[in-house]
């Protein structure tokens, strides 16, 4: 039966939703996030590492896969790369924290950092090397890790928002009742 | 840690991440290549797409206003260079236009007259001292163009080569009293010989001298070279008879004929170096 104490969790999980698909847009639509020096801002992967770390393997598995499938709508090149790729670090970021690190600004920084720039290199090796056919470098030093650098440096924010989210929406803890 | 990777959970993530995998694959074989998931993700993405989209086309100029004039300066410039560009592009095009209706104009004639040798020529000065606006074209005698040479637009005479260097010529056209051409009228028969008066030129007409008073030349009738003379060939338009005035100085009849081309507007012409003539058949 529906339960009031689960209120929270619902209204967490829809923001959370809400958060990747607002995430989604402002990546995937040209004019909505500032280009600073040419650099883009790709905003799903922090929102994914935040949400994993704060909620876990599973959160962070499902909600990448639901981000990643909205990027793959956009993006050319391998289908369901990004679902898979967001799934992943979502994933792996719930288990570095649960196991190995503590959820901190600092971790959030080191992770995302990885996340982003092995994204990058990836991507372009895959795209830029393979299609082409030359290792551009100029494309991956002026595009690429810029947008991977941009990406680190605001995910600050992302963490914040989202910590509070999760934090405050917390399942309430159910009543002992007091003998007496 | 250890437990984790032998629980339910991690059994789970890693069927998911499998089946991920999987799409993938399809994607990359399947015609569409999509994967199942991509395509339900974008039936559910779609609208909130087009909202940013719209949210952007809305915010567009607000946006602009953050851009520095430095960069607007340098658009303008572009767009400066652009229109020069364009200009130019587009005087050359209406260049070309010209002398292609020229060209296709004469083409007819050729065809009908294969014993003719043309030179194309364009006008590039008008001399401004000549009272009967007597025009230089940029072919000369290198060309084969000599004296008395005819100057055509299509079928419609325009004048005579009077002045021949090397590489320019002046022709003086049809409203100049001193160019004389026999014709006749094609329904009437009958022949006469055009020149003009300056009163005439001056409204950019000429005449067709030498009718009799019971001439039955009459208005809208079509005067063509006779080819009387070996200058013109024969069958040339001059103009078309507008009215039928008598002589000051004589009994005989004059009619006044409007040049078929207007000689003045003229850019592109050809010059008839040679042909079989009447007299010469």
């Amino acid at each position: 039966m529906f339960r009031l104490e689960g209120l929270p969790v619902v209204i967490k999980r829809i923001l959370l939703f809400a958060i990747v698909v607002v995430a989604a847009m402002l990546q995937n639509t040209d004019g909505l996030l500032p280009v600073i020096f040419g650099a883009r801002i790709i905003l799903l992967i922090p929102v994914v590492v935040c949400i994993g770390m704060c909620e876990g393997e599973m959160s962070g598995l499902v909600y990448g896969l639901i981000g990643g499938a909205f990027w793959d709508v956009c993006a050319s090149g391998i289908d369901g790369f990004h679902g898979f790729y967001l799934a992943f670090i979502g994933c792996l970021s719930g288990i570095l924290v649960h196991f190995i690190m503590r959820n901190r600004l600092l971790t959030q920084y080191c992770i995302c950092t990885v996340s982003a720039v092995f994204y990058c290199v990836f991507y372009w090796f895959a795209t830029v090397y393979s299609q082409v056919g030359d290792m551009n470098y100029s494309k991956l030093l002026g595009f690429y890790l810029p947008g991977a650098v941009i990406t680190t440096a605001f995910s600050f924010i992302v963490y914040f928002i989202i910590r509070f989210i999760c934090s405050s929406l917390k399942e309430k803890e159910p009543r002992i009742n007091s003998v007496r | 840690m250890k437990n984790f990777f032998k629980s339910t959970k991690f059994k789970v993530i890693i069927c998911v991440l499998t089946a991920l995998l999987c799409g993938m694959l399809i994607a990359a074989f399947t015609s569409t290549s999509e994967s199942p998931v991509t395509s339900i993700a974008g039936v559910i993405y779609k609208p909130f797409q087009k909202a940013a989209a719209y949210i952007v086309e809305k915010t567009q100029d607000w946006q602009g206003s953050f851009v520095s004039s430095s960069e607007y300066k340098e658009q303008v410039k572009e767009l400066e260079s652009d229109i020069l560009e364009y200009n130019e592009k587009l005087v050359d095009y209406e260049r070309t236009k010209q002398k292609l209706e020229s060209y296709e104009a004469m083409l007819g004639v050729k065809n009908e007259n294969p014993d003719y040798e043309l030179v194309s020529a364009s006008v590039i000065s008008k001399n401004t001292a000549d009272a009967y606006d007597s025009v230089t074209l940029d072919k000369g005698s290198t060309s084969g163009i000599e004296v008395n040479d005819p100057v055509v637009y299509g079928e419609n005479v325009i004048g005579i080569v009077k002045e021949v260097g090397l590489a320019t010529c002046v022709v003086k056209t049809v409203l100049d009293p001193s160019v004389n051409i026999s014709v006749y009228e094609i329904k009437s028969r009958e022949s006469g010989y055009s020149n003009t008066t300056a009163s005439l030129s001056y409204e950019g007409l000429c005449r067709m001298s030498g009718l009799s008073k019971e001439t039955s030349v009459a208005a809208g009738g079509i005067v063509c070279t006779s080819g009387l003379g070996g200058n013109f060939p024969r069958d040339l338009v001059v103009g078309t008879v507008t009215v039928l005035k008598s002589e000051e100085t004589d009994m005989s009849v004059y009619a006044v004929i409007e040049p078929a081309v207007d000689v003045r507007a003229v850019n592109d012409v050809f010059v008839i170096t040679d042909f079989i003539s009447d007299v010469e058949s």
